[in-house]
């Protein structure tokens, strides 16, 4: 009995190992030693000065007779990790972000605007030299494609045209051309 | 408070459907329980009532229970939780039920029946607090200080076998006998 109560007092400090959860059953099988355990916890609760107000000796029982009407409990449920629903949040978030901005890369990605690579080992570089300004008005060598002069009239009809733009977004509350980018138009004689 | 194994090992038999393992754990800690609510309630019946709520209500929420934090901060919380409802509960009540006292207080009717009930208790409370310190006071040094060392410092065998200079055999041997002889004196009270 002596040996018993001992084990018990081991028990109850901690200090018992893995014998812990057989003693445990048999202390909470026994009412003797479930006496005993109580007043084992009585005498700490004094000497910790954590008793203001005893206990009512049935306390314990009623809870148990309640306890006994209750469910019992089988297993602990399993729940999902606090983590893992605001991580699976992100990367649902993450991944819907990633298509939106694929998918209006797609739609607004000029053609010609993919990267290509270009075979330049047959391309002969010549190296840079000065050259001569020819004076305004004789045009006659310049080649096809450095005549970059516009026809006649498409300046005129250039302004014009952005002439009316502005007006036209302007009537409707829609800044046209951006506030910060000047209208720049030449006139040709 | 830290993470006792035994409450660990408690509850791991209950989540297994070992209901008297609860009776342990609520026989371990229903003083302080009681203790904890008076700090809110003034009557001690209602305390008792609140305490077995808190134990009744940690019972339930058990298979919920990880054991992420020690099950008395788990219940410390349960219990305050409950207490602070009852105080909330308590002021939306109809104000018949209130009647002035002699010196101009407001008090419950209830309160003033169930007031009755409390000096007994009180009482015996002292009682037994005379009883365990007078019991401490005839244990022979080594006992007093071993078991001194283990409840009021929370020192583990180890800890005290150091301190004391002795081998933890000891140890054990002189914390129980220390609790028998304080236990020898402290059962005839309890016993109705």
């Amino acid at each position: 009995m002596q040996t018993h109560k001992k084990t018990l007092s081991i028990a109850m400090d901690d200090e018992l190992g893995s014998s812990t959860a057989s003693v445990l059953g048999r202390v909470a099988n026994n009412n003797n030693d479930t006496d005993t355990w109580a007043r084992y916890h009585l005498i700490g609760d004094v000497l910790r000065d954590q008793l203001t107000e005893l206990a009512p000796p049935n306390f314990a029982a009623k809870l148990s007779t309640q306890i006994a009407q209750e469910p019992t409990i089988l297993a602990p449920k399993i729940r999902v990790r606090s983590w893992i629903r605001p991580v699976a949040g992100l990367a649902v978030a993450a991944s819907v972000a990633a298509i939106v901005v694929a998918g209006v890369q797609q739609k607004f990605s000029l053609p010609d605007a993919t990267p290509t690579t270009v075979d330049t080992s047959s391309v002969e570089f010549a190296a840079p030299k000065l050259v001569a300004i020819e004076p305004a008005g004789d045009k006659s060598e310049l080649s096809p494609a450095e005549n970059l002069t516009p026809a006649p009239h498409a300046p005129r009809r250039l302004n014009g045209y952005l002439v009316k733009f502005n007006e036209q977004r302007s009537s409707v509350g829609v800044p046209g051309v951006n506030p910060y980018v000047r209208i720049v138009g030449f006139e040709t004689e | 408070m830290s993470d006792s194994y035994t409450d660990k090992e408690l509850v791991r038999r209950i989540q297994r459907g070992d209901k008297k393992s609860f009776d342990l754990l609520v026989l371990k800690y229903q003083n302080r329980i009681i203790k904890l609510v008076s700090r809110y309630v003034r009557d001690q019946s209602d305390a008792q009532d609140i305490a077995q709520e808190a134990f009744l209500k940690a019972y339930r929420a058990l298979p919920n229970f990880r054991g992420d934090s020690a099950f008395y901060t788990w219940l410390y919380r349960i219990a305050i939780n409950t207490a602070k409802n009852y105080v909330v509960s308590l002021s939306r009540r109809p104000a018949e039920a209130r009647i002035e006292n002699s010196d101009g207080d407001q008090m419950l009717i209830e309160d003033m029946q169930q007031d009755v009930a409390t000096p007994e208790n009180i009482l015996l409370a002292d009682e037994i607090k005379r009883t365990i310190v007078d019991a401490m006071d005839e244990l022979p040094e080594d006992l007093r200080v071993a078991i001194t060392l283990r409840e009021m410092d929370g020192l583990s065998y180890e800890e005290i076998a150091e301190a004391m200079d002795c081998p933890i055999g000891t140890v054990r041997s002189r914390i129980f006998r220390a609790r028998e002889a304080i236990d020898t004196r402290l059962k005839p009270l309890l016993q109705h």
